[in-house]
Formats: C-alpha cells, sequence, structure tokens
C-alpha cells in the first residue's frame, strides 16, 4: 500500500448521525473510505473505554457522533458525551496521543452534506498526522489495559449464556 | 410529516368501517434453543441489484467471510430482502444449523425489523441478527474507489461477525394495551384531538384545569384566514360535551402519573375530588399564553395594552374605532432577545390582520406598526400587502435603537427614528399595542410527572423534528399545538389531528411489544449508584440489602417501564455493572477491536 490508508472509528447515534450518514449514501455523496460505523444508540452510551481500546488497538483516529445539543433523543446523552470528550482529550494528552486524533460531532438526521464534510476533513486531518503508534513505548498503559481483558472475556461468556 | 399524518387521520376516519377486515394474524414457529451452543454464523452478502455489487466485489466479501471464524456459511444473494432470499436464508438456517446471521447489506434503520422477522421464521431469537451497512455507508459514498469500498466492506462484516458473536436472545414483553386517551388541556387542539379520535372510535379523557374549555382562542376575534372563530368553538365545545367517547373533565389537574406506553394510571384532582385513570396514550395540549410586557409604560398606563386586550376592548368595539385618531403597534416587544430569543410567529400577522381591521373600520384612523422583522410568512404576505395598500405606516427599528414612549399629561408620545428617512418621527398615539409574543405556561410539573423534559424555553419538543414531529421522546407520548412552539390555529388544528392519529395507530393494537434494547445489571454492579443521577428517564434505583436473606449488597434496580436503552447508565459505569441488551461492553468491543484487528490481511 503506498497511500496511508488510516483506521478511523466512528461511533454513530442510531437517531441522527447514523442516519444522516445513511443519508449521505442515499444522496451519493462521496466521502474517504477510512470511517468503520459502529452504530451505537445514542452519543451518550459510548464509554471512554471503548474509545481508549479503539487507540490502544492501533486505530488512527476516533470520531463519536450525536445529535445537535437539545435534540438527543434521549435528552441528554450528548451533554454527557460531550463531558467526556473532555476526559478523552485530557486522557489521550496524557498518555502521549495526539488528542486531534479524536474529535465529537454533532449531526442531524437531515445534514448528509456536514456528515460527508466532516468525515471527509478528519480523514485529511488524521493523513496528515500519519499513522498512530499502537504501543505507547514505556507506557504502563498497555499491560493495565491488558489485565482487563481476561475479565471482560468472562463476562463474554456469561452473557452468551445469559437466557433472558 | 405532521401535515402528512393529519391527512393521514382524516383518511381513516372515512376508512373506518373497513378497517381490520383484511388483516391476517402472523404467528411464529416455537423459537429453538440455543444457549450454550457455539457461534455458528451464516453470512448473507446483498448485491442490492447494482447497487452494492456495482461498486463492492461482492465475490472478494463472500470469500473473505467464509474464512472468519465463527462462520459456518456465507452467500451472495441478488436481493436479499426479497421473497425468493428471505425463503433461501430460513433453509440455510435450518440446513447449516445456524444460531447468528450477518446480513451485509443496506441500513438497519429500514430492514433489521424485517430480517428480524426472518430469523423468527426459522425458529431463530429475532435478536441474533446484526446487518453490515454496506450500501448506504458503503458503496453508495465510494462509487469511485472500488477496491477501497470492498476493503471496507470486509471490514464491516468482520465487525459484524465479531458483535453477533457476542449477541444472545432478548425477550420482548407482551403489554396490554389500555384503548384509552389521556388529553392534559382543553382548548381547541384538545378538542380536535379528542374529536378526531373518537371519529376513529377511540374513547378520550379530556383534562382541563380552568372553568371552561376554549383556551386562548376565546379571546380570539377571527383565525388568519379570516373567518369569525366564535361559531366554530362554540360548535366544538358542543361536540365534545355531546360525545359519548369524550370525557370532559374542567377545573381538573393530573397529580401524579404512572405505568408506560400502552398501560398508564394517574390520579386526578377534580375540584375537590380524587379520581383515578387508566389509559394507553396521552397528548399534551396545554397551549402557552401571551407574554406580559415590561417596557414601554405597559401597566402604568390603560391605553397600553397588549395585542389580546386590545383586540377584547377596542378593536371590535364600533363605538371606540369611530372617535380613534391615531393607534401605533410595537412588535417583538421581549422578543428575539437574549432572554428570549425565540419568534413566536403570529404576532406579525396578528398586528396587520388588527392594523387592516381598524383601517376598515375608519379609514381616518392613522395606523403605524414599529417592527424590526416582519415576518407575514407564507401566504400571510397577502396581509401585509393589504395593510400597506389601506395606508398602514411600517416603521423599522432596531434592537439598539427601540421606540422610546412618554406619556405627559395622559398623552403617550412614541419617537423613533425612522431608519430611510433618517429622522426621528413622533407618533402621538391614543392606544399603543404591544406585540409581546407568545410564552410557554409552566407545565414543568406536568413535564416531571410524566419524566419529559421541555426545552430551555419551556415548550415541549418533539422526539424528532422532522421524523416525530409529535411524538414526545417517551413512548405513548404526543404533544400538538402551542405547548410545541407558537402557532396559529390552523397549523395547531393540524397538529391536533396528526396527534390524534398517530395515538390511533398506537392504540388499534390489542397488545403491544415492550422494548427489548434496555438496561439490565450484571453481576459487577457494587451498588455504587454512579449510573442513578445520570439517567434522565429516572428509570434507575437503589435498593437497600435485605437483611432477612443475610444479604450485604446494595443493588441497583431497573424499571423496565422507564428505561429507554439510552446506555448513558452504562458508559457512565466504568465496572460493567449495567449494560444495554444489543449494545453490551462485549459486543461495542468485539466491533472496535474487529475493526483495528485484520485491518491488513482484509487488503
Ligand atoms: C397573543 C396570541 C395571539 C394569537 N393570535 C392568533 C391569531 O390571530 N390567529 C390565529 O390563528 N392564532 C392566533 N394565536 C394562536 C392560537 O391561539 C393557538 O394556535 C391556539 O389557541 C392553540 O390552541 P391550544 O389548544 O394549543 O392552546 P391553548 O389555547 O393555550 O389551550 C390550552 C388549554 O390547556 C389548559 N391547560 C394548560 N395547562 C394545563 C394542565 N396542566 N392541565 C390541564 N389543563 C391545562 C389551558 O387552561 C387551556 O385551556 C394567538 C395566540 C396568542 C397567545
Ligand atoms: S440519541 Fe443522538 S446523541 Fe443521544
Amino acid at each position: 500500500m503506498s497511500r496511508f490508508e488510516p483506521v478511523i472509528i466512528g461511533f454513530l447515534c442510531n437517531w441522527c448521525s447514523y442516519t444522516g450518514a445513511d443519508l449521505a449514501g442515499v444522496a451519493r455523496l462521496q466521502y474517504p473510505p477510512n470511517l468503520r460505523p459502529i452504530r451505537v444508540m445514542c452519543s451518550g452510551m459510548v464509554s471512554p473505554d471503548l474509545v481508549m481500546e479503539a487507540f490502544l488497538k492501533g486505530a488512527d483516529g476516533v470520531m463519536v457522533m450525536g445529535c445537535h445539543p437539545g435534540e438527543c433523543h434521549y435528552l441528554e446523552g450528548n451533554t454527557k458525551a460531550a463531558a467526556r470528550a473532555r476526559v478523552i482529550t485530557l486522557v489521550l494528552d496524557d498518555i502521549g496521543i495526539n488528542p486531534d486524533r479524536f474529535r465529537l460531532n454533532w449531526i442531524s438526521s437531515a445534514e448528509a452534506s456536514v456528515f460527508a464534510e466532516l468525515v471527509t476533513e478528519f480523514t485529511i486531518r488524521i493523513q496528515k498526522l500519519g499513522p498512530q503508534q499502537t504501543r505507547p513505548q514505556n507506557s504502563d498503559t498497555e499491560p493495565k489495559h491488558e489485565m482487563q481483558n481476561p475479565k471482560s472475556g468472562e463476562k463474554q461468556r456469561d452473557l452468551k449464556n445469559n437466557v433472558t | 410529516m405532521g401535515q402528512a399524518t393529519a391527512a393521514a387521520a382524516g383518511a381513516s376516519r372515512l376508512l373506518i368501517k373497513k378497517r381490520g377486515t383484511q388483516v391476517k394474524k402472523k404467528g411464529f414457529p416455537k423459537e429453538r434453543i440455543i444457549v450454550g451452543k457455539t457461534p455458528t454464523v451464516g453470512v448473507f452478502v446483498c448485491s442490492c441489484g447494482v447497487n452494492i455489487s456495482g461498486t463492492v466485489d461482492v465475490d472478494k466479501v463472500v470469500e473473505y467471510a467464509a474464512q472468519l471464524p465463527d462462520v459456518a456459511y456465507v452467500e451472495n444473494n441478488l436481493f436479499s430482502c426479497s421473497v425468493d432470499a428471505q425463503e433461501s436464508i430460513i433453509q440455510k438456517i435450518i440446513d447449516f444449523k445456524l444460531n447468528r446471521v450477518v446480513i451485509a447489506a443496506c441500513t438497519p434503520r429500514t430492514h433489521e425489523r424485517m430480517f428480524q422477522e426472518t430469523l423468527r421464521n426459522a425458529r431463530l431469537n429475532g435478536f441474533m441478527v446484526e446487518m453490515a451497512n454496506i450500501r448506504n455507508q458503503n458503496s453508495w459514498v465510494h462509487q469511485k474507489d472500488g477496491i477501497s469500498a470492498t476493503r471496507k466492506a470486509k471490514d464491516q462484516v468482520r465487525m459484524a461477525v465479531a458483535k453477533v458473536a457476542h449477541n444472545y436472545p432478548l425477550r420482548q414483553d407482551r403489554i396490554h394495551v389500555v384503548k384509552k386517551t389521556l388529553i392534559v388541556g382543553g382548548g381547541v387542539v384538545g378538542m380536535v384531538s379528542a374529536l378526531t379520535l373518537a371519529g376513529l372510535g377511540i374513547e378520550s379523557i379530556l383534562v382541563e384545569q380552568s372553568e371552561i374549555l376554549g383556551g386562548n382562542t376565546l379571546k380570539l376575534e377571527t383565525c388568519f384566514k379570516g373567518q369569525r372563530v366564535a361559531p366554530m368553538l362554540e360548535d366544538l365545545i358542543k361536540r365534545v360535551n355531546k360525545d359519548k367517547r369524550i370525557r370532559v373533565l374542567t377545573q381538573a389537574n393530573l397529580v401524579y402519573v404512572a405505568g408506560s406506553v400502552g398501560n398508564f394510571q394517574g390520579h386526578l384532582q377534580v375540584r375537590s375530588k380524587e379520581a383515578f385513570i387508566e389509559f394507553g396514550a396521552a397528548i399534551m395540549a396545554t397551549g402557552a399564553k401571551e407574554a406580559i410586557p415590561s417596557e414601554y409604560l405597559y401597566g402604568k398606563l390603560s391605553n397600553v395594552m397588549t395585542q389580546l386586550s386590545f383586540d377584547e376592548n377596542v378593536l371590535y368595539k364600533n363605538e371606540k374605532t369611530n372617535t380613534i385618531k391615531c393607534v401605533a403597534f410595537i412588535q417583538c416587544v421581549g422578543s428575539r432577545e437574549p432572554e428570549r430569543p425565540y419568534c413566536s410567529r403570529i404576532c406579525c400577522i396578528h398586528s396587520v390582520r388588527a392594523a387592516i381591521t381598524l383601517k376598515k373600520a375608519n379609514s381616518k384612523i392613522k395606523v403605524y406598526i414599529l417592527y424590526r422583522d416582519m415576518r407575514t410568512y407564507g401566504e400571510w404576505e397577502e396581509h401585509y400587502k393589504t395593510a400597506r395598500d389601506l395606508g398602514v405606516v411600517f416603521i423599522r427599528y432596531t434592537v439598539d435603537h427601540k421606540p422610546k414612549v412618554t406619556e405627559i399629561a395622559g398623552q403617550l408620545t412614541v419617537k423613533i427614528k425612522d431608519p430611510l428617512l433618517d429622522i426621528e418621527v413622533k407618533i402621538k398615539p391614543d392606544y399603543l399595542i404591544l406585540s409581546s409574543g407568545v410564552v410557554a405556561n409552566d407545565n414543568k410539573k406536568l413535564a416531571d410527572n410524566f419524566k419529559f423534559t421541555t426545552n430551555e424555553d419551556g415548550f415541549f419538543t418533539g422526539a424528532h423534528p422532522k421524523l416525530k414531529p409529535v411524538d414526545l421522546s417517551i413512548a405513548g407520548l404526543f404533544l400538538a399545538g402551542i405547548c410545541n412552539y407558537p402557532k396559529p390555529l390552523d397549523e395547531s388544528i393540524e397538529q391536533a389531528k396528526a396527534a390524534a392519529h398517530r395515538v390511533f395507530i398506537l392504540l388499534s393494537q390489542n397488545e403491544i411489544k415492550s422494548e427489548a434494547i434496555k438496561a439490565f445489571i450484571t453481576d459487577q454492579c457494587d451498588g455504587c449508584a454512579l449510573c442513578i443521577d445520570v439517567c434522565p428517564f429516572h428509570a434507575l434505583s437503589i435498593q437497600m440489602p435485605d437483611k432477612t436473606k443475610s444479604e450485604n449488597r446494595v443493588r441497583v434496580l431497573i424499571d423496565p417501564a422507564l428505561c429507554q436503552g439510552c446506555g448513558i447508565c452504562a458508559a457512565t459505569c466504568h465496572k460493567d455493572g449495567i449494560m444495554v441488551h444489543g449494545f453490551t461492553k462485549p459486543q461495542l468491543m468485539a466491533q472496535v477491536r474487529a475493526a483495528i484487528n485484520g485491518m491488513e490481511e482484509s487488503c
């Protein structure tokens, strides 16, 4: 591969941004193919753990997208997401990942073109920043984070066996 | 959307006799038990005609999917949503003993429900399917780069396979629907909603807090189209009172509400008595009110009036209009300023119409309208033209240079700088009318009771401004009229019909299924209660340990009727003590990891 093709994870809330992204398709708006969309019910559902996991596993950029302030389907999920975004930015800075690799955006279900523009802009930004160093050197973040995995593995099994 | 729904209400009314005569009930075979079985995933890659296959190399995606872990079967369909393909999917689920399915096609927002039914027809729980959106969010948006699009499609399939491996069966409870509506507010909107519902065979309880029905419309002389309002209102009130399907309660207040969509319970205070009611849905039609001005000598002089009191006391009284010489209106009083930033939409038209009425009653009256921006939108522009033709003088002002109002010996003087002539104009009106706009009623208690919120200005807002304009964010609750935002009568009535139709659709069912996407508590919960405060729906509470059972753990309890499945709680809990079905940490983590891992292999 000659061109740097960044891996960008996008968390899209079901009610506005995911719908806006679908509409971008209907309108055949073209944007770079680097975003890997993950549908969530609300931007307020995106735990900082998920964002951190993405970076620690090597994502080059992460976008969280929700409804405009005041338009969250669950009233205030997006304000919670905004508060978490500030924390995420601080933590990224702390562990040596450029906070510019993370972004929180508001996109309404009608704003297909805004969605396409933001994804384009963000992809270009990440391309300029270059690949993200997956494992921050001399940092104890990675081992700590690895320790959590067996635990969540257990939970996954629990859940699978969980008849509800 | 609102207009379309209102039209649907009209059409439904005409079809009411035939309604339900062609319905065939759908049944599903008994679910296979899959608990404890290792995931066997079937992947169905849709070409969507050429919508997907024109850009994405579908064969390569199929080939790639076949070697993913847990995948037992892969096929390509021309249209996965076609009847043939559905049958094929069902057959493959049976033949290959698939217990999970990935459909790589269009968007789950339109097709997930359909594929859930396909699975149910194949004796699988509907929640064992995940969709990879390789059309709307891939082939359609990367039309010029087939190679990248194919790579992305592989990634999306891998992510969906990784997620679905963590899916588990979910149940939806059946809720018996109480076929009765509560309508809060007996203005025109409440009454039209009740009558529309009655026409569709649905009973309602119309609760009005004042002594009489009618609301603001009681104070209106004509609607914007010019028809007189009183006969229409009298007719409405008569019909509402006569209809056996409408129970009218005046001087009534809702004090308490419990339950959820399909099955709410409430306590009413009706005068000195209490009443218990049950209802399946509710419409908020609580209206709003004219703002009380705090400027321009209002309250100090009796000839400085609001629009409605001028209408009532002067405008339609010939003995007064015969003697008046000069009238001035000031628009946007208290509106479109930092404390009240919105436009009330009706005041410009209302004043322009009042000016026309004055001129027609007595053409000698000098009429001035002092405005910031004239907003006689849409067809109402005609009124503005008419007013100009009749000689009404419009003078513009800006918020930094508001008109100055003084009074000497009972004579009002309004000074304003005319920006066109660039001179100060002095007006000596007999009456000064302040267009103060519309402010929300204080209905915080009502909103709290039902657990929805108001916007910053105190108005109720729809769940989605375009797609669900008359639904509140809580299932089973709807809104209409000026409790939503200020609007003229005709628009209010339209919304009333739309809300009634939304209720009709809901209450036409005998049973509804509760949502499955809801929060649940895991073994990791240690009762720290961090999640309780962040829940916007007050669905979480704390349960103290039951000492008699020698418990020592505080537990968080979820009220499934209130939980909407937003997952704010889940993202707040860093112990994974609470999660949302369908979007659990393991499911989302699996997607994140799959999005990154194997990126190289799939190139
Ligand atoms: C100043 C002003 C001028 C207007 N001019 C025009 C005009 O010229 N032409 C035009 O077409 N439209 C005009 N309108 C708009 C028109 O009045 C509205 O569109 C219409 O009245 C909306 O009716 P509604 O039923 O939504 O609200 P309302 O008429 O406000 O009725 C709401 C009812 O709910 C009751 N209520 C409130 N809270 C509760 C509660 N908690 N429990 C029980 N009952 C409750 C109230 O007592 C009231 O009876 C004007 C409005 C205002 C305020
Ligand atoms: S639903 Fe979109 S941000 Fe909450």
